[in-house]
């Protein structure tokens, strides 16, 4: 038992014991007008999260070291297995779900028979495609039977493994297996895209929404009589109702969109996308589960949270009149929460519009700008309809509040980082060093010859961006490699377009000397290298802002932070800090 | 003279070569930790040799072991390669081989088995090895 199991905290249906739970979701699905459909999964190659081992139908070794290591099964198992599931999916329906799902993408175990890269057998369910096929459909036969005409199979399918190059399926034979399990009976198919382990992306912010609706296209015009349903890099709403209105597929299918926003349809029912918040496309979900975390995400702080009272936004007992410094995601989520308990919110920032570093950021991301943009819009929209009163390129300093003293009960500091410039070598000559923020933001022109101090996520998405704008770009990093601050799913990302673009990096090197025509760079051996340079940015080393809170330490009555202010960090932090604080004053 | 792929793969003093060069990959490396390279035309073949890469008390050493299955696989990591891949990555062999590595990773053409968990990789010191060859430690979140 286990076996099936691919992640710590996952829910099991093998029992009997698991139905009062069950029951109880459905009947909240139910109780709110929709239709209920149970997962059936076993996670085969990526299964045995518990056991050290996982199941396959032959010994092929992990090429993602967090899983385990493969057992193969034999007939007699097949068999048991195949039997499990229709056990599940029976008990699904007597809990009160109305169908069930199985799922043979990602690399679980039902794709591990049909794709050649994983089923190397050789008896009756391995070798053609009818035979690798077998299992699939022996599992579609048992749960058809298992829970009867009534009520709806889905199955999963790929429409691209994205591992055939490692030997896997070829899209032809992903489509010969969706025809095979469209005439074995299935009610519904989900087309999907990829394997956990596949060497390309398919679901990331670097994938242009609608990049995979030709596989859904054509799943549709193979199987005109099956509804198909299709999500795949398609976070848009509104650009799902378009497909389906031209006849790509039947359903949409969503799900980090609905992590990110949980009220999604609501608001598109309401005709209020404006105030839902996006996926970003950040992957943050999926990178917290491969280090055996439960989910969470960027952009909503309650997600994994929803039973917690500290996490709801419930009207506050004193209403309060709160001065948030920086409009940046740190404040503005905690002025919604803040002003949506009933407190007084006033907004003082020091640029010409709000969105903090996210604005510059946001620019210069060489994936699908849109979706960090997107949250920019989405504050402003939230201003708006709340009504914060924001006053722009006002700085808040000790001057500031000495004129505003005794009007405000809480302050919060969440005016961002900065880079800590007393770290590094003083130019010789004025206007060749310059921050990351003012480049970022457009308020200086850099020249042709660039040199970035700082390889982090920051320096990084300057330096792509100056590149493919044609700059000469040097990154210097102190550390032994680049990217050391950006999240793990996205890591590969930098650093792979750092290669393609060519820019030269120096690791385990610091700048010795600024000079008028370039930057001395000396590494970890003391060996110095000259960078020939018309401009250096300065995106490390970050610098929280401290100084703000000594000075207003004894000038208000509750003082907080949030966010790079406190420590820096990103947008995540950033989110999160504000929205729990903006709950909690 | 070496002409053929099979010949570059019994390079062993083309390959220790290399991996004198860039001994501090291997430094933390625990004696015995291996890395072993297939010829994936060779993947069924009864007769395929995999070249290893060793690590002994204070180096990387090149041996030659033959492939009967994962099953019987004595090595930590195991890359699978076409022929083409081989020879490129042979055609470095007197510039930046592992750089090389690296960049057919990324472009899906080596196929990179891994024998061992998370842990006892990080373990038996491969965290430099995994980081220069880019190989997605986590799952690849894409």
């Amino acid at each position: 038992m286990g076996e099936g199991k691919s992640y710590f905290r996952q829910i099991a249906l093998f029992d009997d014991k698991f139905l009062p739970q069950f029951e109880q979701i459905a009947g909240y699905i139910h109780d709110n007008g929709a239709v209920a459909i149970q997962q059936i999964l076993h996670a085969g190659r990526y299964g045995g999260i518990d056991l050290g081992y996982c199941v396959q139908p032959s010994i092929v070794p992990q090429t993602l070291p967090h899983f385990r290591a493969p057992r193969e099964v034999n007939k007699e198992q097949i068999k048991t297995m195949i039997e499990q599931h229709a056990e599940a999916a029976k008990r699904a329906i007597k809990a009160g779900f109305d169908g069930t799902e199985i799922t043979s993408f990602m690399g679980y175990l039902l794709a591990n028979f049909n794709s050649k890269f994983t089923n190397r057998r050789t008896d009756e369910y391995g070798g053609s495609v009818e035979n690798r096929g077998r299992f699939m459909r022996e599992l579609i036969y048992a749960i058809k039977e298992a829970q009867g005409d009534d009520h709806p199979l889905i199955i999963r399918l790929n429409g691209a493994e994205l591992m055939d190059r490692h030997g896997g399926n070829t899209e032809d034979e992903c489509f010969e297996l969706m025809k095979m399990a469209g005439d074995a009976g299935v009610d519904m198919i989900s087309v999907t895209v990829g394997w956990q382990e596949a060497p390309e992306s398919s679901i990331g912010r670097d994938i242009p929404p609608g990049h995979w609706n030709r596989l859904a296209i054509r799943a549709k015009k193979l199987l005109p009589n099956i509804p198909i349903t299709f999500g795949v890099r398609l976070p848009d709403p509104v650009m799902a109702n378009q497909n389906i209105a031209d006849g790509e597929f039947d359903y949409w299918e969503v799900c980090r969109p609905m992590l990110a926003e949980p009220e999604l349809l609501h608001k598109a029912a309401e005709d209020r996308l404006d105030e839902a918040k996006h996926c970003l496309g950040c992957m943050n979900c999926l990178s917290r589960l491969f280090r055996d975390l439960p989910y969470l995400c960027t952009n909503n702080p309650v997600l994994g949270h929803e039973v917690e009272p500290e996490y709801h936004i419930t009207p506050a007992v004193g209403k309060k009149k709160v001065l948030i410094v920086g409009a940046g995601p740190a404040g503005l989520e905690c002025a919604i929460a803040a002003t949506q308990r009933g407190h007084y919110v006033t907004i003082y920032e020091k640029g010409e519009s709000i969105g903090g570093a996210l604005i510059g950021f946001a620019a210069h991301d060489l994936a699908n700008k849109e979706d960090l943009q997107s949250q920019i819009s989405y504050y402003k929209k939230m201003i708006e309809k709340l009504k914060i009163t924001v006053n722009l390129s006002t700085e808040v300093n000790p001057k500031l509040m000495r004129s505003i003293l005794h009007q405000y009960d809480v302050t919060v500091i969440a005016a961002g980082a900065g880079v800590d410039l007393e770290a590094l070598p003083i130019p010789e000559q004025e206007g060749m060093l310059v921050t990351a923020a003012d480049v970022a933001n457009g308020k200086v022109e850099v020249g042709q010859k660039v040199v970035v101090l700082g390889g982090g996520k920051i320096g990084l998405t300057l330096a792509e961006a100056l590149k493919q704008a044609s700059k000469d770009v040097t990154v210097v990093e102190k550390e032994k490699r680049i990217a050391g601050d950006v999240i793990p799913a996205w890591k590969w990302r930098h650093t792979s377009w750092v290669e393609q673009l060519k820019i030269k990096t120096l690791t385990l090197s610091k700048a010795t000397k600024i000079s008028a025509d370039g930057v001395t760079v000396t590494n970890d051996k003391g060996e110095e290298t000259f960078v020939e340079a018309d401009t250096v940015i300065a995106a490390s080393p970050r610098k929280s802002n401290q100084a703000l809170f000594h000075e207003f330490e004894f000038m208000v009555d509750e003082l907080h932070g949030a966010g790079d202010a406190l420590i820096p960090r990103g947008l995540l932090q950033a989110i999160h800090e504000g929205y729990r604080l903006g709950v909690r004053i | 003279m070496v002409s053929t792929v099979d010949e570059m793969l019994l390079d062993a003093e083309g390959w220790q070569a290399i991996l004198d060069r860039r001994q501090e990959i291997f430094i933390d490396m625990l004696p015995g930790a291996s890395l072993g390279i297939l010829l994936k035309k060779k993947f069924n073949s009864p007769e395929a040799i995999v070249l290893t890469w060793v690590k002994q008390a204070d180096k990387m050493e090149v041996a030659y072991q033959s492939f009967t299955g994962f099953q019987n696989m004595s090595v930590h990591l195991l890359i699978v390669v076409d022929d083409e891949t081989l020879e490129s990555l042979y055609s470095q062999m007197q510039d930046n081989t592992f750089h090389e590595m690296r960049e057919q990773i990324r472009k899906g053409n080596i196929l990179f088995y891994v024998m061992k968990s998370k842990n006892e990789l990080l373990d038996l010191g491969y965290e430099e090895l995994i980081e220069v060859l880019g190989i997605p430690f986590l799952g690849t979140c894409r």
